[in-house]
């Protein structure tokens, strides 16, 4: 029986290493489509147009190709073991964290559990915990590269996650609040049955999403590796499959806020007049309920792809006074209103 | 999902009304610095600043004030209480335990005394602290100073470790910044990082003393731990290697805390370097609040291990503390007698007097009279806080008038001012312990009770000590002479000596003066009350525990109102 | 007895690993690998908790101490100028040897007391084996173990029922704490522009020992 559940886990986990990077790849494409298309060009069109296929369709293939082919090198005056370890901590903390995301329903009477790690009760948190160590990749290339611009982007890039941390556990809290539990398949529960999280939590969706772009730092918060000033900041010393992987971990990384905006504010697997209740579990409820959150996901992914081509960077002081200035208060007042409305709700309504 | 917490008694938030105004009124400050004061030239921002911290700390004395109306009408006069506030509330402050917050805060006369004395201090203290310029961050300052207060207030208060540690911590943090408040000199910084670097080694040693005694005894609350511990069946830390190093760790932190020896070195550089204001604190508030928890954790919690065979030198701490306390009144002494520097000779002056505390320590936990000889400590303890603060503020108007602090600055101060010159002497001779001033009583109190014993079975010999103290004594007196000599027969510079004193100065000496007399002529009333409130101080049970720990005995360990941890159980023999 | 042996196992791999982790703390001389020795050590205090079945904690100490403390130590580190270490960053000669015995004495204590802890009366060994209760309901289990099922499986809710009722005024505490260290430290590091007012400083006006924080760490 233990046997069966951990080959049933360990299936699981290839699957979903197997899938993202998949997808992964061609979010690249889609990236470099919807940039195209964002500066009136046309963007790859040739790979794959051998064999018929549209729209450079084979083009991560050869972009992975081409990470794996090429030279590595490692300059001679970088600190060696922090240097070979940064990538791998990027990739890895990136990876770890879709242990409790739900891809779908999950549940006693469910035909799978579409979660590696199901019924962990403090699945939110773990999450936070783990996004909170994708920074020691960032940091670690910045300073064991021995390089002003490397050292510069590190140094930022620590600065900026701790900053945009804060606001991104607080605004998740009101809709912790609401649901009453750390755990994203009851706050999806709770969402199918009153409303959507940004329906009851505007002003927190706004919040976590703007703290999500500076985690990931995606523009208008990519001053770790502004191109322009920083040559590429981080990881401006690394080179084929180790600088692969720092993009893998930026792409799985967006990846998995995108779940965690899904899950936490746009109903998860919910939609509404579908019928579909957490108890649901037929196959077709099932495959609903899957494919409900993946399309989800890709219009969130969608979404912060066109923000990178719509808003200019940040200036450094500008960002951490967003930070602390504006987002952290209003994060406070949030939660603040929030309490004062669940408890106001619990005592006079029920 | 249902919310099953422990039903709490939001009244209990009214009880620490001192505590939650000096936090409030810290923000106060911090927030009018900012807004209003900060443009106005340095010396009537000084006095705005220090006027407006001292109207808190005048509403904080207030509110502790009436609490300790309510808290002795309530032992005294049960049925006026009723008429004057109620019934239900009458019944919540007539409550016999004591206790708040599910038995981890102490609260009643007690607690009520100790803050109406730390509300004094403070306010003398802060009073000091607006007679020279030492600082351009005013508001943080004066905040740090008052939420060291609540730290101190909290500390007194604990029942219980976690809440003890939390408390000490904040008192102690505010106080390592402060002391590096006075930017302008070098060795002001290195007092705060010395004083933060000492502490946070002897704070982390501390709390693994901590948490030995918790496992030892699966509770955190003083009186559970002496519950578990006293429950027999070991002979005390015979073989209890653990026990031993906890108390060792523990002792470690305390030592630190009240500066004892061989755990003072950071006192002398770091009562010099501070500022006059903050040393006055760091030697008077922390000190008291610090042997207030010492006296409550070794007294109540660990009081069966203090001499379980009746032998001084046998498995519990008696004989360590008495080393302890032989060592520091010693070396605190010859140490002090070599000191040129007055704010050096202080600081060795009060490690000497953390080692006649630590005598009474020792007496209260052999002396006859039970809790009640505590009493003898918080009276000497008053004492010397009130002496050192005016003692302090001498020191603060040597860094006013003369940018410096040795000995010989006070030259000639008996022609220029010899009224003051004379308090001066008054606390000197109080601190010597000259009768008819009350440091004598207190000394008194402290030997008495250490040669307090029962019949000769149980008798543990303290006479050398209380020799040794005495002894002591007489070798203070030399030091403390020369800052008499200084003012008496000497003759001041012609210029540059020390101006008029204003009131900033003038108030702490005269107030510190006035206390230390009063309480010498007339000893027996603060004695008394000091007598009364050491028995609530280090017997409060919570109402329940008793039911609990003695109707289960296996479960022992979960001596708490209501236990949401648990202990596994014994071994299925 | 085969769980309880992977357990030991597992356990003494963990904490054999913490050791490491916190000697290299101590011994390095480079002072961002002493701190990423420190991350590693929480990490295994962090895993030490899952042992025990507290996972919340777990995921705090990740976020808190390696997230949040440790994110800024290297941040403070990586600042200053000199992280290689120098002869003044390790105890000095003289003072080595008696804190080398003082350490291991204390150390041998610790290790020989627990070994035979003499507890309480009442209480229970700290020697014997005990095991732990089921997370899984059973009949007639005392009511301790009940208990403890509800804090392992809610352990967020419980602590934070605790916070909120027992140690309400330790956890304000904490918070006028943290509050105050801010104040004080903002106030101690805040550097009064003398005379800068009208101009902003120029890099020549600077003073030629100001820390430069870039790129001079690892030269």
């Amino acid at each position: 029986m233990t046997l069966w559940v951990l080959i049933g886990i360990v299936i699981k986990i290839l699957m979903i290493v197997g899938i993202t990077q998949g997808t992964v790849a061609y979010l690249i494409l889609v990236e470099r489509k919807i940039a195209a298309y964002a500066q009136d060009r046309i963007g790859p069109n040739r790979c794959g147009a051998q064999f018929g296929l549209p729209a450079a369709l084979l083009q991560p293939l050869a972009d992975g190709a081409k990470m794996l082919l090429k030279e590595d090198v490692v300059p001679k005056y970088v600190t060696k073991p922090l240097y070979i370890l940064a990538p791998w901590i990027a990739i890895v903390t990136a990876m770890i964290g879709f242990a409790v995301v739900p891809f779908g329903p999950v549940g006693p009477n469910q035909l799978i559990d579409f979660q590696i790690a199901p019924n962990v009760d403090m699945g939110l948190l773990y999450v936070l915990a783990v996004g909170s160590l994708a920074v020691y990749g960032v940091i670690l290339a910045g300073w064991a590269s021995n390089n002003k611009y490397a050292f510069i982007g590190g140094l930022r890039s620590s600065a900026q996650l701790i900053s945009y941390e804060l606001p991104l556990g607080m605004s998740i809290l009101g809709m912790l609040l609401l649901a009453g539990s750390l755990d994203m398949n009851q706050v999806i529960a709770w969402q199918s049955q009153n409303a959507w999280g940004v329906l009851v939590q505007p002003l927190g969706f706004i919040l976590f999403f703007t703290s999500a772009f500076a985690e990931t730092n995606r523009l208008p918060f990519d001053l770790p590796e502004s191109e322009q000033e920083l040559v590429g900041g981080f990881h401006t010393e690394y080179s084929a499959m180790k600088f692969g992987m720092f993009f893998l971990g930026e792409y799985l990384h967006i990846i998995t806020v995108s779940f965690i905006t899904v899950i936490l504010f746009w109903g998860g697997w919910h939609l509404p007049f579908l019928g579909l209740t957490p108890e649901s579990s037929g196959l077709i409820d099932t495959l609903l309920k899957v494919g409900i959150i993946t399309g989800k996901v890709f219009l969130a992914i969608l979404f912060i792809m066109w923000i990178r081509w719509t808003l200019p960077r940040f200036r450094y002081d500008q960002l951490m006074d967003l930070a602390w200035k504006s987002m952290i208060p209003l994060a406070l007042i949030n939660l603040v209103a929030t309490a004062g409305i669940v408890q106001l709700v619990r005592t006079y309504w029920n | 999902m249902p919310v099953n917490a422990l039903p709490m008694d939001l009244r209990d938030f009214l009880r620490v009304a001192p505590a939650v105004l000096l936090s409030a009124w810290g923000l106060v400050v911090v927030a009018a610095d900012l807004a209003r004061y900060r443009r106005r030239d340095a010396e009537s921002r000084r006095l705005a600043v220090g006027r407006l911290t001292l109207i808190g700390v005048g509403l904080a004395l207030a509110s502790a004030v009436a609490l300790f109306g309510i808290d002795s009408l309530a032992q005294s006069d049960a049925p006026r209480l009723d008429r004057l506030l109620g019934e239900s509330f009458a019944s919540y402050f007539s409550r016999p335990d004591g206790l708040i917050f599910f038995g981890t805060l102490a609260s009643g006369l007690p607690t009520d005394v100790l803050n109406v004395l730390f509300l004094t201090l403070l306010g003398l203290v802060v009073w000091t602290s607006t007679a020279y310029a030492f600082t351009d961050d005013l508001g943080e300052y004066f905040a740090l100073l008052l939420w060291a207060t609540v730290g101190m207030m909290l500390l007194a208060a604990s029942e219980e470790l976690a809440t003890l540690f939390i408390a000490l911590e904040t008192m102690t943090i505010c106080l390592y910044l402060a002391s590096a408040f006075e930017k302008s000199k070098p060795r002001s910084a290195e007092a705060g990082l010395k004083y933060f670097i000492y502490g946070s080694v002897s704070s982390a040693l501390f709390l693994y003393g901590l948490s030995f005694v918790y496992g030892l005894t699966g509770t955190t609350y003083f009186d559970a731990i002496g519950r578990v511990l006293g429950r027999g069946g070991h002979e005390g830390l015979a073989g209890n290697l653990v026990g031993g190093a906890a108390l060792l760790l523990m002792l470690v932190g305390f030592g630190f805390k009240v500066a004892a020896v061989p755990f003072h070195m950071w006192a002398p550089d770091v009562y010099e370097g501070a500022p006059a204001p903050v040393s006055a604190w760091i030697a008077t508030g922390s000190k008291v609040a610090s042997f207030v928890v010492m006296l409550k954790v070794f007294l109540h919690a660990l009081g069966p291990w203090s001499n379980p065979s009746n032998e001084l030198m046998g498995p519990g701490w008696l004989g360590v503390v008495v080393v302890l306390a032989a060592a520091t009144m010693t070396y605190g002494n010859l140490a002090a007698l070599a000191q040129r520097n007055y704010k050096r000779m202080l600081a060795y002056s009060s490690i000497a007097h953390a080692g006649y505390i630590l005598v009474g320590v020792a007496a209260a936990s052999v002396s006859t009279a039970g809790p009640e000889a505590a009493g003898a400590v918080l009276y000497y303890l008053v004492v010397y806080a009130f002496a050192n603060v005016g003692a302090f503020a001498v020191a603060a108007w040597l860094a006013r008038d003369r940018d410096g602090d040795a000995i010989a600055d006070l030259d000639g101060l008996a022609r220029t001012s010899p009224a003051l010159a004379v308090c001066i002497v008054v606390l000197m001779l109080s601190l010597i312990g000259v009768p008819p001033f009350a440091g004598f009583f207190g000394k008194l109190a402290i030997f008495m009770e250490a040669l307090r014993q029962g019949p000769s079975g149980t008798r543990i010999v303290l006479a050398w000590l209380v020799a040794l103290g005495l002894f002591n004594s007489v070798v203070s007196a030399f030091y403390y002479v020369r800052v008499l000599k200084a003012m008496y027969l000497r003759e001041a510079p012609s210029v540059g000596g020390l101006q008029r004193a204003k009131s900033a100065i003038a108030v702490p000496i005269v107030v510190a003066t006035v206390v230390v007399t009063a309480c010498g002529i007339v000893p027996s009333p603060l004695m008394d009350l000091m007598r009364a409130i050491a028995r609530p101080m280090l017997t409060a049970t919570t109402l329940d525990a008793t039911a609990v720990t003695d109707a289960t005995p296996a479960a022992g360990a979960t001596a708490r109102p209501r236990p949401v941890a648990w202990t596994t159980p014994s071994r299925p023999e | 007895m085969g769980e309880v042996v992977v357990a030991r196992i597992l356990f003494l791999a963990i904490a054999a690993l913490g050791l490491l982790a916190a000697l290299g703390t101590v011994l390095s001389r480079n002072l961002v690998h002493a701190a990423l020795h420190l991350v590693g050590f929480f990490f295994c205090v962090a895993c030490l908790f899952v042992m025990l079945e507290a996972e919340f904690l777990a995921a705090v100490q990740v976020l808190i101490y390696i997230g949040a403390v440790a994110i800024l130590l290297m941040f403070g580190i990586m600042l200053t100028r000199n992280t290689r270490g120098d002869d003044a960053t390790s105890l000095s000669g003289p003072w080595r040897l008696p804190g080398l015995v003082a350490g291991l004495c204390l150390f041998g204590a610790l290790v020989f007391g627990i070994n035979n802890a003499v507890s309480p009366s009442g209480a229970s060994p700290w020697a014997g084996e005990a095991a732990r209760p089921s997370l899984v309901e059973r009949e007639g289990e005392p009511a301790w173990a009940a208990e403890r099922r509800r804090a392992v499986e809610d352990m967020g809710r419980v602590v934070g029922e605790e916070f909120l009722t027992r140690y309400a005024m330790a956890f304000e505490l904490a918070g006028l704490l943290l509050t105050a260290a801010l104040v004080g430290a903002v106030a101690l590091a805040h550097r009064d522009e003398v005379g800068a007012a009208e101009l902003p400083p120029t890099v020549e006006a600077l003073p030629a020992d100001s820390a430069e924080p870039v790129g001079t760490a690892a030269s």
